[in-house]
């Protein structure tokens, strides 16, 4: 009986401690960074949101931002949503050419930019380089949590240790 | 209970579930074709040109991320060949990056054509907003003839 209560209040603890740690996850994963000290940018400041964006994924990837390789502003002219696009070429600490692709959307609900799928192409763990047999279907289920796990890292640095102004 | 005679607690459940009747059956009504296309065209037509306008905006960013994938992935065979450079060498070898810049060749031929479909579907939507298109109330499509197709019968 004594045990019982035990093990229950316990599998309850930590059901909370799971829920609680959910609920972070997704309040700072699709609310708190992708709006991150973006509201200062009006729709029509599109380049220079996408710019500090880029810097700011730079810095957390120990890259240094050079410039845009291409950059694109797409609107509908029926409605309100607006997009931004484009592929940041970054230098890295050895002289290396790192590309970063960041994308924003206008959010006319909340009336700024947030940021929208962004990452270094073509990096070490990206599906490109798979092959039938090399990684196993550990190794991609592994790769592809680690890859989840990095982002989060490094967004979470992103806000942690900004952009030295 | 006289008093309470004319407005029981079953009647009122009973006018609850008559109004959300009436309010589905409305509603559902307002999401045919049939029906928004002449009640409420301009409300019709807004829907479907934003909702083209918006996937041809998505097939240019897909077919952009694939382009700029391709050319970071030349960007690393050319400095693995120049400097050495590479951040993997269990993944990122001479082999794999030839391997991965002809996937991306090939993806962007599919890519490619998704932006052609997506802008097609735009024309044809503001075309049909030109033309005041109306759908059919008799309900029937003739046998291979597109809902959206022009009057002539081509697609």
């Amino acid at each position: 009986m004594r045990a019982g209560r035990v093990i229950g209040l316990s599998a309850a603890g930590l059901a909370c401690l799971a829920a609680l740690t959910a609920g972070l996850l997704i309040w700072f994963g699709a609310w708190y960074f992708p709006a991150w000290k973006l509201e200062g940018f009006s729709k029509a400041q599109h380049r220079e949101a996408a710019v500090f964006a880029a810097k700011g994924l730079a810095h957390a990837e120990g890259l240094v931002f050079e410039d845009f390789d291409f950059l694109k502003y797409r609107q509908v002219e029926r409605g309100g949503e607006a997009y931004v696009w484009g592929a940041a070429r970054c230098r890295a600490a050895d002289g290396g050419t790192e590309f970063a692709w960041i994308y924003l959307e206008w959010s006319a609900k909340r009336g700024q930019w947030l940021r929208n799928y962004s990452l270094i192409l073509a990096a070490p763990d990206d599906e490109y380089y798979y092959t039938r047999t090399h990684p196993s279907q550990w190794g991609r289920a592994r790769m592809a949590i680690d890859r989840l796990l990095h982002q989060l890292s490094r967004n979470v640095r992103e806000v942690r240790h900004p952009v030295p102004e | 209970m006289t008093a309470m005679k004319g407005f029981t607690f079953e009647r009122a459940l009973k006018v609850l579930v008559f109004t959300a009747l009436v309010l589905t059956v409305w509603k559902g009504l307002g999401r045919t074709p049939e029906f928004a296309s002449r009640v409420t065209p301009q409300r019709f037509f807004t829907g479907l040109v934003n909702d083209a306008e918006n996937s041809l905006i998505m097939k240019e960013r897909h077919l952009d991320f694939n382009d700029a994938s391709a050319k970071a992935v030349r960007v690393r065979l050319e400095e693995l060949l120049s400097q050495g450079r590479t951040p993997d060498p269990a993944m990122i070898n001479e082999e794999s990056l030839r391997r991965a810049v002809n996937r991306r060749l090939a993806v962007r031929e599919r890519d490619a054509d998704y932006v052609l479909l997506a802008r097609e579907k735009l024309d044809r939507v503001r075309a049909m907003e030109r033309d005041a298109w109306r759908m059919d109330l008799g309900g029937s499509c003739p046998p291979g003839a597109s809902e959206t197709g022009s009057k002539d019968g081509t697609p």
